[in-house]
């Protein structure tokens, strides 16, 4: 009796939450299925809380300098439909935040600099347009053609340092997840939609302490959009990118819990020369951390090298920091740590990429 | 080092324990001085700390801040200074003051919230913030969105108004309800709890500014701040500053600083009194133990010695008293905090005491002060005890003090040399930004002058005494005054410097009042005025837009209305305020008294629409300008020359008033918003249905509305409530020198116990004993009364003519409160009788046998 009750609670629980796509506050949920649609998905989504445009990537200057370099523009919802506007109404009510984050790593003269800007839909400020690729938070700006595979520009400049480069995907987008949605927990909604170019023809400029070089190299971006998606007891993620030299691009991510786990929706995709993706769920690779950092900033202990082995790629490889400290301890935002890695055999030592990765969580839960 | 301390036992200790009465009575005179000085120090202290934490509530390191001209400035300069390099994060913020427990109507109600709208969403965010935000469930779109608002957890508490309440308050004329989404914890560094935050959206709509920004708090590069702010200065609107963070809490520093001052002053004399008690303790024990001294000397001490040791007596008083006075002064300064605190919230600006702020140099001050000035005062006695020849004092009934011949007549000659330095330094003008300091030391010469011109007037005093015939008890009495000429000066004197200081501050006060009085009944001549509820005095902050007079104006009944608009202005180095109105009234309805009687017509002509003002008295005297002279000012419409056409009476703003033409003022300053409102009935209207009709119409607007009786009886409160600390004071200082009366006649007593043994002896009764020292308090109750009166009324013409009007530029009316000089008489004279009451009774039971003992 009891458990006829139980399954039947269940049942009704479990289509109660299929129906609801909607946040309480009204915002959408990301659910399964979602066909993806370029362009107009690599615009803004106002109908989720919670959208970013991640930039990764390497680049050597003509000299032969090294950096890697990170530029975020986030974009939070506040409230889903926009503010209402009227006389006697304040230019600065919002219902959008735009903060933005901006990292060199400077591999050759070995240091970090990240700056953080925040601003909201005011006085055009931040801005992400629904209607064309175009996000900018205060002056830093991601722009591009309405293209399936669009030629973006990304511009930021922040005390005596700049990147101003110009992106060219060589991959159509690679769609992660299964059935357009990327689970990050077993609860419906906990999922994002994230596609990402992994594998962009990157020139342009950059400025490192007031001294321009002229750069080429090869960046990643993450587009990634949804409402709510960490479910309770999560405390972080480490995120993977990887790409290697045969044309071939891995993307993991792990989430952590509270418990020491790990939620078992954890994914990631390998992308073929040709473009074409393999969902990987976690069963089909393994992550070992070889060391931990200890931050001199927020006293955080990151683990710092880590030992991958994943279904379809033949070595396993080695994944080491090109710096320890890569922490964006931003005042106002979250802590996290974020660097250029490089990639190396683990039989030969012979290289075989470059790669980032994401630690979030480790200097306090993270909260979304 | 041992001989000392045998001495100090030998001569003080053992004595103090057989003393104990009157140990206590000057202990407790030093303690009451110490602690009126200490509690004005913590109070002063404390107002400008909370002061401090309400105007400069910042985000850390902001090293460069912009401030606009007049009423905020356009919110787009926020883009133009972020996007300079070097500029690392530019937080804008909008302020403004919302009025919590507020009753419309009673212009004395409900409490004023500084108001900080912020962009909560930046990195440098204020501290209190960022502990509130840590406490509560935070919702940002709540908080932007749905007028949310962080409060102290004092107005949480005071009003309510818990995480999650609606907070009901006027911002200006309207009634908001503000969401509370979190509680400030109390301590929270740099947040006074009179500060409330609400997102810079909230701030714009509450407080009308849409568009505009009051401030930018902006973090640069600290290595290039010179050039950044060269930067800045050129991408912000016209007539903006852009300054290091303190410099504008200096400013509102100095404009506190004379008010304090005065306020220490007055605290400062209580403590001078009070030392004068331990000149009579060490003079005491000085003059009862001249035979031990003698032995003492003749045993082989050392002058030095013996001085040392008396010295060390009266830093014993002093020490134990002082410390006794930081208690008290710590007890009473919880009440002087609150009246200081009331004087600066009403003058300057909202702001609440949290906490004392004693500081340590307040505590090093009244310690070494008190302990300092003790052994001062002890220095006279001991070094007449260390005078003493052993011969001379080893015989018995050494009398009290060796006459110094001529020396009333020496000492008056310095006196009268004193007045004479005291009316040439009320001469001299103020020093710096209004600090009256030669009026000050005219003040302590007048002092001085009156207590060295004591003794001679005592001598003449006891030779009345003596002639009043047959009368044993007032021959005798005359005989101990002329005995201990400088005993009875000190204490005459100090008594008379207390009466003195009253009778100056009742004239003062009197004077004040009565001019303020008679200027409100000159110059409020409308019928009703109107300003928003819950603001002081009209609120500066340009709460009616421009259609609220012409409603008010087309209401049946109304005859004509004026608008006032003001606020203050940096000027100089300092502030001044601002003041806007239509010059044309003043041609019909003269509301301000010009001095010098101009054509009132011609100088309306001459001001209006232009850029020619009216400027209060006491910023003519601060400035130094007066008619046709002319300043230069940053406005928004960028550097402007005015020039002065007139000078008014004014006793509003301590900082000084200019007048222009509402017109001027639109056209310079882009603003058209009105502070208050002057309202003329018809003949023959009811003013209560014209205040009704007027509400009604004005309605949902909440309004003040008054007569211009009830604005009077309000101006009055205000000014006898700023007053009320002074009262406290000189009640203080009186105290004190009745204690000294007490102890004085103790003195005397105890110095004179053979004689009055001897007295007794040859037949003199205990009722002829009690009235012999009744006779002698009365002596020095009615000099006391004379000199202090006399002193007083020098003392308020230094107030009235020297100190207020160079640092307040105030031209006050003497009044002459002729009844207060009898009442204040009265009261010395029934004072020292009454101090007499208890030394006449020891006195009168001393027997032959003990003092025969002695011998």
């Amino acid at each position: 009796m009891r458990n006829k009750l139980a399954a039947l609670l269940l049942a009704f629980v479990t289509l109660v939450a299929a129906t609801t796509v909607r946040t309480k506050d009204g915002f959408r949920l990301a659910t399964a299925p979602y066909a993806f649609s370029f362009p107009r998905d690599h615009y803004a989504h106002d109908a989720y809380r919670t959208e970013w445009w991640y930039f990764t990537g390497h680049l050597r200057a003509a000299d032969g300098h090294r950096f890697g370099y990170e530029l975020t523009f986030f974009r939070i919802g506040l409230a889903p439909h926009p503010s209402r506007v009227a006389k006697g109404r304040s230019a600065w009510r919002a219902a959008q935040l735009y903060p933005a984050h901006f990292a060199i790593t400077d591999e050759t003269g070995k240091r970090f600099v990240y700056y953080e800007t925040f601003a909201r839909d005011a006085l055009g400020q931040g801005y992400a347009s629904q209607r064309r690729l175009e996000v900018r938070s205060n002056g830093w700006t991601l722009t591009g053609t309405s293209q399936v595979r669009p030629v973006m520009h990304l511009h930021a400049r922040s005390g005596n340092d700049a990147l101003d480069l110009v992106e060219v995907p060589e991959k159509p987008p690679a769609i992660n997840g299964r059935d357009g949605i990327s689970r990050k927990g077993s609860c419906v909604g906990c999922a994002s939609h994230y596609y990402s170019f992994t594998r962009l023809a990157t020139t342009g400029a950059l400025v490192r302490d007031g001294v321009r070089y002229t750069v080429h190299g090869l960046s990643w971006m993450d587009h990634e959009y949804g409402s709510d998606e960490l479910q309770r007891g999560q405390v972080g993620w480490d995120w993977f990118s990887i790409q290697l030299a045969g044309r071939r691009e891995i993307m993991l991510y792990r989430l952590r819990q509270r418990d020491g786990g790990t939620t078992p929706q954890s994914s990631g995709s390998l992308v073929a020369p040709d473009g074409s993706v393999r969902y990987l769920p976690l069963s089909a690779f393994t992550i070992v951390p070889t060391g931990t950092w200890t931050s001199p900033h927020t006293h955080a202990v990151y683990p710092s090298g880590w030992r991958l082995r994943v279904k379809g790629v033949r070595d396993e490889l080695i994944l080491t920091p090109a710096l320890a400290d890569q922490e964006l301890a931003n005042p106002g935002g979250t802590t996290y740590w974020e660097g250029a890695v490089r990639v190396t055999d683990a039989r030969t030592g012979a290289r075989l990429g470059v790669g980032y990765v994401e630690l979030t969580g480790y200097a306090g839960a993270l909260k979304l | 080092m041992r001989t000392f301390a045998a001495l100090f036992r030998a001569l003080v200790t053992g004595y103090a324990r057989a003393n104990v009465l009157r140990a206590i009575v000057t202990l407790i005179a030093v303690a009451l001085g110490v602690a009126a000085s200490y509690a004005i120090d913590i109070a002063n202290d404390t107002a400008v700390a909370s002061f401090s934490k309400s105007v400069d509530v910042i985000a850390n390191h902001v090293n460069l801040q912009v401030f606009g001209a007049g009423r905020g400035f356009d919110e787009r300069a926020l883009l133009r200074v972020q996007r300079l390099p070097g500029v690392r994060s530019a937080s804008p913020v909008v302020e403004g003051e919302i009025g919590l427990g507020v009753h419309p109507g009673d212009p004395q109600s409900g409490e004023l919230l500084r108001v900080m709208g912020i962009d909560i969403t930046r990195a440098a965010l204020p501290n209190g913030v960022d502990a509130a935000q840590a406490e509560a469930n935070f919702d940002l779109h709540r908080f932007i969105d749905g007028n949310g608002i962080f409060v102290s957890r004092r107005i949480a508490l005071r009003y309510r108004a818990p995480a999650g309440s609606l907070l009901a308050a006027y911002a200006g004329p309207r009634l908001v309800h503000l969401r509370v989404m979190g509680v400030i914890p109390p301590n929270t560094v740099g947040v006074d709890s009179s500060v409330a935050f609400v997102d810079i959206a909230t701030a714009q709509e509450l407080f009308g500014k849409i568009g505009l920004l009051d401030r930018i708090d902006i973090v640069a590069d600290p290595a290039r701040l010179d050039a950044i702010r060269a930067a800045i200065a050129r991408v912000i609107p016209a007539g903006s500053r852009v300054l290091a963070p303190h410099t504008r809490l200096d400013e509102i520093k100095r404009m506190l600083a004379s008010f304090q001052m005065n306020l220490s002053a007055l605290a400062d004399v209580a403590l001078l009194v009070g030392m004068y008690l331990i000149y009579n303790a060490v003079a005491i024990s000085v003059v009862q133990r001249k035979s031990e001294i003698g032995t003492l000397r003749a045993l082989g001490a050392r002058r030095r010695e013996i001085f040392m040791t008396f010295v060390a007596e009266g830093g014993l008083y002093g020490a134990v008293g002082a410390l006794l006075g930081l208690g008290l002064g710590f007890v009473l300064a919880r009440f002087a905090v609150q009246a200081v605190q009331l004087t600066v919230s009403t003058l300057f600006v909202a702001s609440h005491a949290d906490g004392l702020v004693v500081t340590p140099f307040a505590t090093a001050k009244a310690l070494s002060v008190g302990i300092g000035l003790a052994m001062l005062s002890a220095a006279l006695p001991a070094r007449d005890a260390a005078a003493t020849a052993p011969a001379r004092a080893m015989r018995t009934g050494a009398g009290a003090e060796h006459r110094v011949p001529g020396l009333g007549r020496a000492s008056a000659a310095l006196g009268v040399a004193s007045l004479v330095v005291a009316a040439a330094l009320a001469r001299l003008p103020a020093v710096g930004d209004g600090v009256p300091l030669f009026g000050y030391a005219a003040g302590i010469m007048l002092i001085v002058g009156a207590s060295l011109c004591t003794p001679i007037v005592l001598a003449g005093a006891a030779g009345v005494v003596r002639a009043i015939r047959g009368n044993a008890s007032t021959t005798i009495a005359a005989g101990f005054l002329r005995g201990s000429p400088r005993r009875f000066s000190v204490a005459i004197a100090s008594l008379a410097v207390a009466v003195g200081m009253m009778v100056a501050i009742a004239i003062l006060v009197g004077s004040f009042r009565a001019t303020i009085v008679a200027w409100t009944h000159d110059t409020l001549g409308a019928d009703l005025y109107i300003k928003s509820p819950g603001t002081v005095d009209a609120g500066f902050q340009g709460y009616f837009s421009p259609g609220v007079p012409r409603v008010v104006a087309s209401v049946p009944g109304v005859a004509a209305v004026d608008t006032f608009r003001g606020f203050d202005v940096p000027f100089r180095g300092a502030f001044a305020q601002l003041g806007a109105t239509d010059v044309r009234s003043l041609a019909t309805r003269n509301e301000l008294r010009f001095l010098g009687h101009p054509d009132v017509r011609a100088l309306v002509r001459s001001m209006y629409d232009r850029n020619v003002v009216a400027v209060s008295e006491p910023f003519s005297t601060r400035f130094g300008l007066g008619p046709g002279d002319a300043f230069t000012l940053d406005t928004p419409s960028g550097r402007t020359r005015f020039r002065i056409a007139a000078v008014y009476n004014d006793y509003s703003t301590s900082g000084g008033t200019f007048m222009m033409d509402r017109a001027t003022f639109a056209r310079l300053y882009h603003d058209d918003t009105v502070d208050s409102i002057a309202v003329y009935a018809k003949p023959g209207v009811n003013l209560a249905d014209l205040r009704s009709a007027i509400v009604r119409k004005l309605e949902p607007l909440r309004i003040d509305i008054n007569t211009n009786r009830e604005i009077r009886a309000y101006a009055i409160a205000i000014f006898d409530r700023t007053f009320a600390i002074t009262n406290a004071l000189y009640g203080i200082s009186l105290t004190i020198a009745i204690l000294g009366v007490v102890s004085t006649l103790f003195a005397l007593v105890l110095e004179r116990r053979e004689e009055i043994a001897l007295l007794r002896y040859i037949g003199l009764t205990r009722a002829g004993v009690r009235r012999t020292v009744l006779v002698q308090a009365a002596v020095v109750g009615v000099l006391a009364a004379a000199i202090g009166i006399g002193l007083g009324i020098l003392l308020a013409a230094d107030l009235i003519y020297v100190i207020n009007r160079q640092s307040f530029g105030w031209l006050i009316e003497w009044r002459s409160p002729g009844w207060f000089y009898l009442e204040a008489a009265g009261m010395v004279i029934v004072a020292a009788l009454v101090a007499a009451i208890y030394p006449a009774r020891v006195a009168s039971r001393i027997q032959m046998s003990q003092v025969l003992r002695a011998e």
